[in-house]
């Protein structure tokens, strides 16, 4: 109620000013009637009753003008003449308006980016997901990363539902499809169980998800759920495609349903699926994708599975863990006793390599946008300060006019809010625009957009508030405290040295020296990154990747495939060797974990050995140049059927038997199959570049076969340009092929080192801006400080003083403010060496090459803002300088 | 001690404005008048602070304006007490008794 009437009354005071004053008015002047009324009856003459009754009521402006004070919203009143006044004296000076929005602009632009980028990537939920808070990730049998086999999601679903609901998901990548029965495409397909969505809260845009009896037998039920973004993209967003059907691997598939827009992996990273059917098909789906080793997964206990549930109402994430692992200890089965059963991670979590990359990437982002920013309010803060000086004079007027401090205060800070509003406007339109490229910095696939959404926005408006009132306080306080009479009289400028303004200007230098010594060891960081042993080659090697379609293939028939397409290839003019993989370098994160042998070192969490892995056909090691510096690579006679063999790399072999040999012994890596290591593998770069030698094996392809692989072809030429005849021969072998990703290994490196140039051209771009805004503060202030000593230096020159003198004397003054900020800048950079070494590969933080090189920049710098005011005081006319006065 | 008859707290004046209106609905002037009358001339209110008050407690709902005829046939504001205006007298009414008998008795105290 109280709410209402104010809101009402603040309401009248700004819109209905005019109808409230007349009623005032009327009343005022029906008063002053019944005064002369009453005067009149009282004997008094009429003139001099009217004006008795005028002094009585003591001046009916005055009296109007208490009203209007008293009135609710007088502030917001006064707050909007504020607001009209500044934005007019805004746009009467353009330029500087212009100027101090885009610095601030700039500055608030970089913040909102970076803002974005850790909101989503740290806070953000997923689309759709109801309560992801409630959802965790089951990790069963530490021998398959966390995937349970079919009978072990049932055993825990039956048992645990009391604790939560669980449902699961797992497949395969690339399965061809096709809507017309002629042109076949490939598409990603997860497998799911039928109350995948229900268990995540994801309601179908449109038809419905899965039922149980859809999931009950094997085989029975084609349906699929159809992703938002695949409707859209291959179906038109065809609105009958509900009931329609698809062709997957070759059968006909009913559209059941079609997932809402936004939803995806059901993890904060990885690429979002296409489609998504019931567990049930996956045995036909595998066997029609020409891979009948699958087969026999879904019965198996071989975990392919991701199961996950929600945690009932009540029940904690720790009551449900120490439950679920009491069930996965009772689950005995063919596994060694000491298993230590489940335990639950939670599911909208990053993986901990993930989570380290991009908590230390965000970090650096966050350093240097900081500086950035802080940069900008500088510099708008010494804009500010100059311009509140020459405005002296008008300040002084309206003090003497009657404005209080407080309305001289709240006019300026007015003005600045204004500024910083504009600028996070400004911020913000950029930061849209950016998110996507500064996202492309993390070697992550994430699974959502970046677009700033309510809360980036929200924080980005703060961050202009405070920006606004941080810079404007300064030059409010200097204005209200400035010598009133000497404003008037002209002298609005006091003679005191323009102190905040060069702190704040040997500030800029200071934080852009580091900036830019950033971008040199960015630079020099690349430079070197781009040169270093990779470990395989990269030159004339073309990259084919394809699913092993062929509805008719079975395990045998895709060997023989393989081994014609390669004898096929390797006949080609201009190839020169050709291998099979199943992982290019880069592109992805395939680790292993599983017991340690007995005599093995554990390198992973707790009795356990962790590496990366790859299958690989014969010649890998040859065509790839990846040297096998001890025993033998992995050949033609590593077939199904024979010993399981493995290679792995030095670093794991030094990890997990230092000292020893590791040739003859095995490793368990599959179901407990022990494979017999036959060979060391030197060290190579497989996730990204610079990183520490990480932990690497190779099995054989043919041992352990893949949907989805790669060619490797190395040619003699223009590895690019074989693309169409090693096609064309692959088509002559079965003309139905689907052929996935085609590039080189050129190209593939280039992406990465890509991502390394990208933040080398962050920072420089970022380094830039601030020794621009450096640059102009110095400019400002300098040509600031010599206009104010214009007198002096007239005189000075009327008594002969030199014009280089003079000239050298401002331009010391710059080197001056510089040199504080250098000094400052290098104490920074020095202080932060452990922070910034973090992200550099193959140059120290405190180089002196790079901090030299800075300290030149920012010293040239100031000497060039310094050279027009320097030549401005040269020119200045002893005459017209005193006559000024 | 002219002073006192101008050194009216605004908690005061509300509180004079309400006991007044409380006796039947009056114009600005009529209140003013009124309050001389009672006080014996001891508070004069002046229209500079009169106005002012009445315009906030108007917009605070504790009285209401209308427009009426006056007792010589002029078009007045007539101002009169609201159900909130009324709990607001009982309140400072309150306020008042105990205010006063505070000070009454730090004074006979001495």
């Amino acid at each position: 109620m109280f709410l209402f009437r104010w809101l009402r009354g603040a309401y009248q005071s700004l819109f209905m000013k005019a109808r409230l004053d007349r009623t005032l008015d009327e009343e005022l002047s029906s008063v002053l009637g019944m005064m002369v009324d009453e005067k009149i009856r009282a004997g008094v003459p009429p003139a001099e009753a009217v004006r008795q009754a005028r002094i009585e009521l003591g001046g009916v402006e005055q009296v109007k003008e208490e009203v209007r004070r008293e009135r609710v919203g007088a502030g917001l009143d006064a707050l909007a003449q504020d607001l009209r006044f500044g934005a007019r004296t805004l746009l009467r000076r353009p330029a500087f308006t212009f100027a101090a929005i885009a610095v601030l602009g700039l500055g608030i632009g970089a913040t909102a980016t970076v803002l974005t980028l850790v909101n989503e990537i740290f806070f953000e939920k997923p689309a759709h997901v109801v309560e992801p808070d409630r959802l965790f990730r089951l990790q069963t049998r530490p021998g398959y990363y966390g995937a349970a086999g079919n009978p072990d999601y049932v055993y825990y679903q039956e048992n645990a539902s009391d604790l939560a609901s669980l449902a699961a998901y797992g497949g395969f990548r690339a399965v061809s499809y096709s809507l017309d029965g002629q042109r076949t495409n490939q598409l990603d397909v997860v497998f799911v169980s039928d109350n995948f969505f229900e268990v995540l809260g994801v309601p179908p845009a449109q038809g419905r998800t899965f039922m149980a009896e859809e999931n009950a037998n094997p085989g029975t039920h084609p349906v699929v759920v159809l992703a938002h973004h695949f409707w859209v993209r291959a179906l038109g967003a065809d609105p009958h495609a509900v009931d329609g059907t698809i062709s997957l691997a070759g059968s006909t598939y009913q559209i059941v349903g079609i997932a809402p827009d936004g939803f995806g992996a059901v993890a904060p990273t990885g690429d979002p699926p296409d489609a998504w059917v019931p567990i049930a098909m996956f045995g036909d789906l595998a066997r029609a994708n020409g891979m009948d080793w699958w087969q026999r997964v879904p019965g198996s206990r071989s975990g392919w599975l991701q199961v996950f549930g929600r945690l009932a109402p009540g029940v904690t994430f720790e009551a449900a863990e120490a439950n679920l692992a009491a069930l996965g200890r009772a689950l005995e089965y063919d596994r060694k006793a000491e298993d230590e059963g489940a335990y639950l991670q939670r599911q909208y979590r990053y993986s901990p390599r993930a989570a380290e990359t991009l908590g230390s990437l965000s970090r650096m982002l966050m350093v240097v946008v900081g500086f950035v920013f802080l940069v900008a309010i500088f510099n708008t803060a010494v804009l500010l300060l100059s311009r509140a000086t020459t405005r002296g004079g008008e300040m002084g007027i309206r003090t003497a006019l009657g404005a209080g401090r407080g309305r001289i205060t709240r006019q300026i800070l007015a003005e600045t809010l204004l500024l910083g509003l504009a600028g996070g406007v400004v911020g913000l339109a950029l930061a849209h625009g950016l998110s996507d490229l500064a996202v492309s910095l993390f070697p992550v696939r994430f699974s959502t957009e970046f677009r700033p959404d309510l809360t980036v926005v929200l924080m980005t408006f703060g961050l202009s508030l405070l920006t606004a009132l941080a810079v404007g306080l300064l030059p409010a306080l200097q204005i209200t405290r400035s010598d009133l009479r000497g404003a008037l009289q002209g002298r609005g400028q006091s003679l005191r040295r323009p102190r905040f303004q060069s702190a704040l200007v040997a500030g800029q230098v200071g934080l852009s020296l580091m900036l830019v010594a950033g971008a040199f060891l960015f630079a020099r960081s690349f430079r070197t990154a781009r040169g270093q042993e990779l470990g395989f080659a990269t030159e004339d090697r073309l990259v084919l990747q394809m699913s092993l379609r062929g509805m008719d293939y079975d395990p045998d028939q895709s060997r023989v495939f393989l081994a014609e397409a390669r004898r096929r290839i390797l006949d080609l003019p201009g190839v020169v060797g050709v291998t099979t993989t199943r992982m290019i370098p880069f592109q992805g994160d395939w680790t292993w974990d599983f017991d340690a042998p007995p005599g093995a070192q554990p390198n992973g969490e707790g009795n356990t050995v962790y590496t990366g892995m790859n299958a690989v056909g014969p010649d890998y090691f040859e065509v790839a140049e990846t040297p096998i510096v001890r025993g033998r690579p992995l050949g033609m006679d590593d077939v199904a059927g024979s010993q399981p063999a493995i290679v792995i790399n030095e670093a794991l072999a030094d990890a997990i038997w230092p000292g020893l040999d590791p040739l003859g012994r095995t490793l368990p890596v599959m179901d407990d199959i022990p494979f017999e290591i036959v060979g060391v593998a030197a060290n190579a770069n497989y996730y990204q570049l610079g990183e520490a030698p990480a932990p690497q094996s190779y099995i054989s392809l043919d041992q352990y076969p893949q949907f989805g692989v790669h060619f490797l072809v190395h040619t003699s030429r223009d590895a690019a340009g074989m693309a169409p005849p090693v096609q064309a021969a692959l088509r002559e072998i079965d003309p139905g092929l689907v052929f996935g990703w085609v590039t080189t290994m050129a190209s593939v490196f280039e992406d990465e080192t890509d991502r390394y140039q990208v933040s080398a051209i962050l920072v420089t771009v970022f380094s830039l801006v601030a020794l621009l805004m450096a640059a102009a503060g110095l400019y400002g202030t300098i040509s600031f400080l010599v206009a104010r000593r214009t007198r002096e230096i007239g005189v000075r020159m009327a008594l002969g003083a030199n014009r280089r003198r003079v000239a050298g004397e401002v331009i010391r003054f710059g080197l001056k403010l510089a040199a504080v900020g250098v000094v400052l800048g290098l104490i920074g950079a020095v202080a932060l060496r452990r922070f910034t070494g973090g992200f550099l590969y193959g140059i120290e933080p405190t180089d002196p090459l790079p901090l030299v090189g800075a300290c030149l920049v920012l010293l040239a710098v100031s000497v060039l803002a310094a050279l027009m005011p320097a030549k401005h005081a040269t020119r200045v006319d002893p005459m017209e300088a005193i006559r000024v006065e | 001690m002219t002073s006192s008859r101008t050194d009216l707290l605004r908690g005061t004046l509300d509180m004079l404005i309400l006991k007044t209106l409380s006796q039947g609905p009056l114009h600005g002037l009529g209140l003013s008048r009124q309050i001389d009358q009672v006080t014996e001339g001891a508070f004069q209110v002046k229209p500079g602070s009169l106005f002012p008050a009445l315009h906030r407690m108007e917009q605070k709902g504790w009285i209401e304006g209308k427009w009426g005829e006056s007792e010589n046939n002029r078009r007045a504001k007539y101002y009169e007490l609201t159900s909130a205006g009324r709990r607001q007298l009982g309140e400072e009414q309150e306020n008042w008794t105990q205010l006063v008998l505070t000070i009454a008795k730090v004074m006979e105290a001495t």
